[in-house]
């Protein structure tokens, strides 16, 4: 079993093309953290994802400023962003627990910022800036379901 | 008809009486120093614990600054959504309380029809005419051609409008909050020294993206680190880049649909570049621009007395059951 798999990204529709193939596998449960900083492609990263799970990714925008945004569909899709946050007590008034346990599947921006909440099982994919255009995409599987998540995606990639 | 309305879709809890939908008697925001002054209010962060500490004091203090009394109010207006649920829930309680212990009215409201009314506050804008909301949360373009007819024309792919100052602000280690802080930064610089990305989208879109310009401005602070002169250059030239597809596609909009009116509104309607921007140009095209005051451009909870007002005349009531709407797109069906 791999637990890692580090990907160039060399343009913003890659890394969008990346996450909707990780959507494709997503299941209810599921918890993605996403780390990475200002401009590196998190927000690109989950319109993919979205998009992979079929919603519509132009209906996807930042939710910085309402920390949730709610996709309802067959699979809803809970889309957490930290950015604002400024303490872990925060995270528990918005409900977040009862969105890692229901039945969803989350993707958490800015998941370092609290690193002790994020799930012992969970997907950490870390975006890092290499020059104006292209992005190192790490993957972290933390559990079995994701180490066979990220083998299936280094497959459908390179295959 | 007095109107008591409440606003807590986000940070702030605010209350205010409005008289006949135009007519502010008070309009109180948790934020505002006298509150903090008089009631002992805390600074409100996202939580709503800090709305369920300041709505009490906040409607009282609305009450009293009107010099009117709960027996005085003929009905109810609160904010329903969009926002967070936690937040919103704290308004939408006391609201439902004061409507059925005094057994009046009461009217949900959405936000954002809220800051698209705000300016009857302060004067008359014939319709219809095309309203801009852009704030830390939305950005948004309607047509308006009545109180409660909106049509949404376009908004935000990605950031909002605010949230790309706020974020560009804090990457360059300008502070809070990122509107005033780069606008203050950006009258020592030239706006024309760095050519951040316009995001047009499409041709004649009305949609919009921030993300890129984001995006630009730490590229480029990464390749050419900048002195503190160059701060100003780089504060000066996202805000122009920023400012330039507002007035663009705010002007696209109204020769679209035949409107010689705009109304701009929320947090970033208080941006100096952007009101001396699109009043120049505007005037090029024939389009005369509107803002509201910038106290009325910020969340208040005036403006939702205004829209509350306009709903209730409409024949809209909400019941005791109302709930609350994170999500909730105005203008889409």
């Amino acid at each position: 079993m791999i637990r890692m798999l580090e990907i160039i990204s060399p343009t913003p529709q890659e890394t969008e093309r990346i996450g909707s193939l990780v959507g494709e596998m997503l299941k209810g449960g599921d918890v993605i953290a996403l780390s990475g900083e200002l401009g590196t492609g998190k927000t690109t990263l989950v319109r993919g994802i979205a998009q992979g799970m079929k919603f519509d990714k132009e209906e996807v925008a930042s939710p910085s400023f309402t920390l949730i945004n709610e996709y309802d569909g067959p699979l809803p899709l809970f889309h957490i962003d930290l950015y604002r946050l400024e303490s872990e007590q925060e995270l528990y008034e918005i409900g977040y627990e009862e969105y890692i346990r229901g039945n969803g599947v989350v993707v958490i921006e800015w998941a370092d910022k609290v690193h002790q909440a994020i799930p012992q099982e969970s997907l950490w994919i870390i975006l890092r800036y290499l020059d104006a255009k292209r992005r190192e995409i790490v993957m972290k599987a933390q559990g079995n379901r994701y180490e066979k998540m990220i083998e299936e995606l280094r497959r459908r990639l390179y295959n | 008809m007095i109107i008591l309305a409440i606003e807590s879709s986000c940070d702030d809890t605010g209350a205010a009486l409005i008289e006949e939908g135009r007519r502010p008697l008070s309009n109180i925001v948790s934020s505002q120093d006298e509150v903090h002054k008089r009631y002992g209010g805390v600074v409100p962060e996202l939580a709503s614990r800090r709305h369920l500490e300041n709505i009490v004091p906040v409607i009282r203090g609305a009450l009293e600054e009107a010099h009117t009394s709960l027996d005085d109010v003929d009905a109810v207006g609160v904010t329903r959504g969009p926002g967070l649920v936690g937040s919103l829930l704290v308004g939408i309680m006391a609201a439902k309380s004061i409507a059925y212990a005094k057994d009046i009215p009461l009217v949900g409201v959405n936000h954002l029809m809220g800051h698209l009314l705000a300016i009857f506050l302060e004067q008359e804008v014939p319709f219809p005419l095309v309203g801009m909301v852009a704030s830390g949360g939305h950005t948004a373009l309607y047509l308006v051609e009545g109180f409660t007819t909106f049509r949404f024309l376009g908004g935000t792919r990605d950031d909002a409008a605010g949230e790309a100052f706020d974020k560009v602000a804090k990457y360059l280690g300008l502070g809070y909050p990122g509107g005033m802080v780069i606008e203050k930064m950006a009258r020592l610089g030239d706006p024309r020294a760095i050519s951040f990305p316009r995001a047009y989208i499409a041709k004649d879109s009305l949609d919009f993206s921030f993300s890129g310009i984001k995006t630009a401005v730490v590229n480029y602070v990464r390749s050419h680190p900048p002195s503190d002169d160059g701060m100003a250059d780089i504060a000066a030239s996202f805000q122009e880049a920023a400012v330039d597809v507002l007035v663009n596609k705010i002007i696209w909009a109204a020769q679209r649909y035949g409107v010689d009116r705009v109304v701009v509104s929320g947090g970033v309607a208080s941006n100096g570049r952007l009101r001396e921007r699109l009043e120049q140009e505007g005037e090029e095209f024939g389009i005369k621009a509107y803002f509201p005051s910038p106290h009325l451009c910020r969340d208040n909870a005036a403006m939702i007395g205004v829209a509350g007002y306009h709903l209730l005349k409409a024949g809209r009531r909400d019941g005791l059951d109302m709930s609350a709407i994170s999500r909730w797109p105005l203008g889409k069906e």
